[in-house]
């Protein structure tokens, strides 16, 4: 990423125009130690202008709640005698020893695990697919029209994604389901695995965005390397293999981070699709568990809950990101 | 050419039966907010025999002394308020680390980066506990206060300015004696043109979906936007089932305007995520 140069930096480096020539020019006027602090003050002040109302705001919806968050998922509510008021002990590292051998626990994790390894995974494969196959169609009305129907289920909120394949998978409501059973094949996905009946919603709402992610890296593929490889004779299928999914290397892994940070805090499509299927515990993952925790009133466990997601969350995404950067690198 | 040619019914195929895919649950929805609620059940089938839509947006609107109308209203306040005014702000930060160089800088980037990485769905029951302790929960306030801020807006809008405003045009204004805020509003602003309306787009989206936070924070319906407000007449549909016309006519009725939207104002999504993608 180019140094962004300030005021204050040197003179532009887009050097020829005349608009920077004359700035220079005055620049060198203005070299008085009197009038740069001036200048200097000003600038100070026109940062803290800008970005003040938005740091209040980050400090107080974004690292106060990370913090209370942290803070509070290290006590406990404990009763010392069977008459007394319950009172908030400190117990140290005490509410993660519980999360992390707590049964519940554990099963959500291992939900989202599979949910990483299946639907996860798949909508990456598949966005990648569908830009691929888009790109190679460029300018024509079918690739348009493409491209809009993928994302169109994108603008649709979760909520409201999950009630519709909720009715998608009930038999008595499935034009699928009925058309299934009339050629004989006796088909219920509201019993099929929960992993799937959920990843289905997120396939279908999130390939869109993947696809935009691929077609922006795709979009910045010099056209001329690939003109070149098809004067050469490479069909386009050797062209997608051999050079735009190498070039989309970035891109793959921005993916890749956006859909481990869905998973992991998936919670919206498990929550809709319960008020239709029956299959779908309410501690299913993670969140879920922390936002049931925190219903019956156990705070300190649902903060500790929170707080190890986001860590999680945090560590896994930087570590891609950085491997990534280095990958590119070298 | 020969390659190519080979390639095509493949590529075609592929995107028939992925058209169908993302396009056919959408149609579905429409075809069922033409049935009445027997019908739904009857005749599950792709086409509408009947068309009972106008009397299912009446049934839908008079329910619950017409409370539908109100969610769509909350929504648009929630999503159109939040994005507007989160839109200026993560411009303004993007521009005062795009354009200055000021001590922190590099350490006030990183944060916000780092703030991309954390969900908002990790914040929201923190943030329930916060507000409750001010009373703030149960409020207008509770949800559209953490939708002002949006570190990947920040990000985005920084990226768009090192794009579409050159260095030399804000270093012009100041020498002409503009002061900085002002060459932000009346000279970085409309610079930004499409880098602005995707960050809007972006937090406008975001906010309109939003599910958990005023899950969390919000008990008294009046105050729901559309999302919570179906979410909680389909969980009653065991002790009312003509609850599902309504449902999906809603449903039909929140997503409409945004899918067509969404799809009006594609080229900005396009050309917004280009920008971060040659960044990035």
């Amino acid at each position: 990423m180019p140094d962004p140069i300030s005021p204050l930096a040197e003179p532009a480096t887009a050097a020829g125009s005349a608009v920077s020539a004359d700035v220079r020019k005055v620049r060198g006027r203005s070299a008085d130690p009197s009038r740069r602090n001036r200048r200097k003050r000003a600038d100070l002040r026109t940062v803290a202008v800008l970005t003040l109302p938005f740091l209040v705001l980050f400090a107080a919806f974004y690292i106060a709640p990370i913090l209370y968050a942290i803070w509070q998922s290290l006590f406990a509510l404990r009763r010392s005698g069977a008459y007394r008021p319950a009172e908030n002990v400190f117990v140290g590292l005490g509410n993660y020893a519980q999360v992390l051998t707590d049964p519940a626990f554990q099963q959500s994790l291992a939900n989202v695990g599979l949910y990483a390894i299946g639907p996860s995974t798949l909508t990456v494969l598949i966005g990648l697919l569908i830009a691929l196959v888009i790109d190679a169609r460029a300018n024509r009305l079918g690739a348009k029209l493409a491209r809009a129907a993928v994302f169109a289920p994108y603008a649709v909120p979760a909520v409201i994604g999950a009630t519709i394949w909720g009715f998608l998978y009930a038999p008595s409501t499935s034009p699928f389901v009925s058309a299934a059973q009339a050629v004989g094949w006796d088909v219920n996905p509201l019993a099929g695995p929960v992993v799937w009946q959920v990843g289905n919603i997120a396939l279908w709402t999130y390939i869109g965005f993947n696809v935009l992610i691929f077609a922006s890296g795709l979009a910045s593929i010099d056209p001329s390397m690939l003109e070149s490889a098809r004067m050469d004779g490479a069909s386009s299928l050797r062209i997608a293999w051999s050079i735009k999914l190498p070039l989309l290397r970035p891109s793959i892994v921005l993916s890749i981070v956006f859909n481990l940070i869905g998973t992991l805090q998936l919670f919206t499509e498990p929550m809709a699709l319960r008020t239709l299927s029956n299959e779908i515990s309410s501690v299913w993952t993670p969140n879920m568990l922390a936002y049931s925790e925190a219903a019956a009133n156990r705070y300190s466990f649902s903060a500790a809950v929170s707080t190890l997601l986001a860590v999680v969350t945090a560590v896994f995404s930087f570590a891609l990101l950085r491997a990534a950067t280095r990958g590119a690198k070298s | 050419m020969t390659g190519l040619r080979k390639v095509q019914p493949a590529n075609a195929a592929v995107l028939v039966v992925m058209c169908a895919y993302f396009v056919l649950p959408l149609w579905w929805l429409a075809v069922s907010a033409t049935k009445t609620q027997g019908e739904l059940v009857q005749d599950s089938g792709l086409f509408s025999a009947s068309n009972h839509f106008l009397s299912n947006v009446a049934d839908l609107y008079a329910r619950d002394s017409g409370v539908f109308g109100r969610w769509l209203v909350n929504s648009l306040l929630y999503a159109g308020v939040g994005a507007a005014v989160g839109t200026v702000l993560a411009a303004a930060v993007g521009y005062a680390l795009s354009k200055y160089r000021f001590t922190g800088r590099d350490a006030l980037f990183n944060a916000i980066l780092a703030g991309v990485l954390v969900p908002p769905a990790a914040l929201a029951l923190p943030l329930f506990l916060m507000f409750s302790r001010v009373g703030l929960t149960n409020t207008y306030w509770a949800v559209l206060l953490p939708s002002l801020v949006s570190p990947l807006a920040v990000y985005l809008a920084r990226v768009s300015i090192d794009a579409a405003v050159p260095d030399e045009v804000v270093e012009a204004a100041s020498v002409d004696g503009a002061g900085g805020v002002r060459t932000f509003a009346l000279i970085g602003l409309p610079m930004m043109g499409p880098g602005l309306v995707t960050i809007f787009l972006f937090q406008f989206v975001l906010i309109w979906n939003n599910f958990m936070l005023p899950l969390i924070m919000l008990n008294d319906s009046s105050l729901y936007p559309v999302t919570l407000g179906l979410y909680n007449w389909s969980g009653q549909f065991i002790q009312d089932p003509t609850l599902a016309t309504s449902v999906l006519v809603g449903a039909l009725i929140a997503v409409l305007p945004v899918i067509v939207g969404f799809l009006l104002l594609q080229r900005f999504w396009n050309t917004g995520l280009t920008q971060g993608a040659v960044k990035s």
